[in-house]
């Protein structure tokens, strides 16, 4: 059972560090109050753990259900839920993962949740830094939220994807490319949208996959969307985490962004991320 | 003397801890060494120093000439070399510190450094960030690089003041910024400098008072500096310290921007800054 003096917060708005919890082993009332912090605090963080990628699963699936890998992005090869995100040499995805984003938003049923497990750091550096979608909404102005009040935005994973995947660094790069551009068109979402557990009002909006406005002009929408992506991602609403070797982050990816902080160079950096199954977005 | 046991780089591009100094302590091996790992990491932490105002101005000058604070800030009234930035019941400073930006580039000569202590804190939140300017150059793109070369740009601290002056309900405000007005009308700046020590290129734009490119037709200059505003602000090129109550952050104004993140609401934050003389920026 956690217990208060087990929760450290982290900033203002977003994120907790737990302690003393061995993520192999959780019974049902440890669950229950994890469950809770997370919704309150967003992102947990939970140094050190020990998990095999087979007990990263296991640890995940007490929350929810396990929502396999994208054809975009690259699998485990001893537990397919599992994605590596990996970075070697300078190649591979950390080049293109300094951008802030939502997990899969392109798609119609974007994850609830991912966990992330850092297997391999570099030296220094390889810092995640995660936003407070829900503090992102609160702080716009009355006249702002009035704006966007009801829209609705397109979101397209391809632009982001296409450069990584065709770089001559990632392993099957071009038939991963055709088979996202086959299994996940792109889908509509609203900009406000409303937890579907806690009931708050968050933006939804990234910088990576939400494209245009409906029902604006090309102007307007460009014009708009940039504002929002900027206020979205004012330091303010944000946490950064400094890895080390086995750290695990839980984040709610119905009311948070984040982003891999690019600033190691050549240097190995290797994560691994099970998602969970998320439902279709709710209009506020 | 610092040796290297001491320094704990926070990330890949920018930051470093030090432990075990006492600013109020230091011979002249401690600050050679210590300008030094300064100059490297460009911003240096010391954590729970606790100094009183005057021991702060002295440990400042031991690293240079301190400069007199301009009419925008508030004066501490034990010492008017130091600067108090406070937020009470989420009214003061917080409001213009949460934008990107480097110290007084709005004058002729800015600031060479800046010495900051943690005096109250607010339980959670209130962090500050640096980012590296070096970083923010290098990684620009050879044809963005080219599109800057030689270009020129005017900083103004007027409009940025404006609404903190007028709004937080200081009864000098309006004199305050009378006085701003009349000795900082704004100055010329290159878009990339060449750090006077290291001879390192640094982009030298910031949102806070970067307000137009010479030479440019408006449309332009406003894309191009909108374009830099958001390219040197990637979370890559930053490091963000949580503070304790006594930590002192001293940092090179010449090639960093730093923020300070406002997620506390009501709670009180009050920092005590000294600044040390700079040279007028060089064209890199």
């Amino acid at each position: 059972m956690v217990v208060t003096g087990n929760i450290r917060l982290l900033a203002g708005h977003i994120g907790a560090e737990i302690s003393g919890i061995d993520l192999r082993l959780l019974d049902d009332g440890t669950v229950a109050a994890l469950r809770e912090a997370w919704l309150e605090h967003k992102v947990l963080f939970f140094p050190r753990q020990e998990l095999s990628a087979d007990d990263l699963v296991r640890a995940a699936s007490c929350f929810g259900e396990i929502d396999l890998p994208h054809s975009g992005l690259e699998r485990h090869p001893d537990n397919s839920a599992v994605m590596i995100a990996a970075s070697r040499k300078g190649e591979g995805g950390g080049k293109y993962n300094d951008i802030w984003h939502s997990d899969v938003t392109f798609d119609e049923t974007p994850p609830a949740a991912s966990i992330l497990h850092a297997r391999t750091l570099p030296p220094v550096g390889g810092d995640t830094l995660f936003a407070s979608m829900e503090a992102a909404y609160d702080a716009l102005s009355q006249r702002l939220k009035a704006t966007v009040e009801g829209l609705e935005a397109f979101h397209d994973g391809i632009p982001n994807f296409t450069p990584y995947l065709l770089d001559p660094g990632t392993p099957d790069g071009p038939r991963r490319l055709e088979n996202l551009k086959r299994e996940h068109a792109g889908c509509v979402h609203p900009v406000v949208v409303r937890h579907p557990e806690t009931g708050r009002r968050a933006l939804f909006v990234n910088r990576a996959f939400t494209r245009r406005i409906l029902g604006l002009s090309d102007i307007e929408s460009r014009g708009l969307l940039n504002l929002l992506i900027e206020h979205c991602e004012q330091a303010s609403f944000q946490v950064r985490w400094s890895w080390s070797r086995g750290d695990v982050a839980i984040w709610d990816n119905r009311s948070t962004m984040h982003y891999a902080a690019f600033d190691y160079g050549r240097y190995d950096r290797i994560m691994h991320r099970v998602t969970l199954k998320g439902a279709r977005p709710l209009a506020a | 003397m610092v040796v290297m046991g001491n320094i704990r780089p926070l990330t890949g591009h920018i930051g470093a801890e030090i432990s075990g100094i006492d600013l109020r302590c230091l011979d002249d091996g401690a600050v050679a060494a210590l300008r030094e790992a300064w100059l490297e990491h460009k911003v240096l932490f010391f954590p729970r120093q606790g100094l009183s105002p005057d021991e702060l101005v002295h440990a400042a000058s031991r690293f240079g000439d301190i400069e007199p604070l301009h009419p925008g800030l508030e004066r501490h009234p034990d010492n008017p070399d130091v600067m108090v930035t406070a937020t009470r019941d989420g009214e003061g400073d917080a409001i213009f510190n949460a934008t990107w930006h480097s110290d007084v580039t709005f004058d002729e000569t800015p600031p060479a450094a800046s010495m900051l202590q943690a005096q109250t804190l607010p339980s959670v939140g209130g962090d500050t960030l640096f980012l590296s300017m070096y970083a923010a150059w290098d990684i620009l793109s050879e044809r963005l690089k080219g599109a800057i070369d030689g270009l020129h740009a005017f900083h103004d601290g007027v409009p940025t003041f404006t609404p903190y002056l007028l709004e937080s309900g200081a009864a000098d405000g309006p004199e305050r910024l009378r006085t701003l007005k009349r000795d900082y009308p704004g100055s010329v700046h290159p878009v990339v400098v060449r750090h006077p020590e290291t001879g390192r290129p640094a982009l030298y734009v910031n949102r806070g008072f970067t307000r137009r490119i010479l030479g440019l037709p408006d449309i332009e200059g406003r894309g191009l500096l909108n374009l830099l505003f958001e390219h040197v602000e990637q979370s890559s090129f930053q490091v963000r310290w949580t503070w304790s109550e006594g930590d002192v952050a001293f940092w090179d104004n010449r090639c960093t921007m730093h923020y300070a993140a406002r997620d506390y609401g009501a709670e009180e934050r009050v920092m005590y800054r000294v600044t040390l003389k700079g040279s007028r920026p060089l064209a890199a």
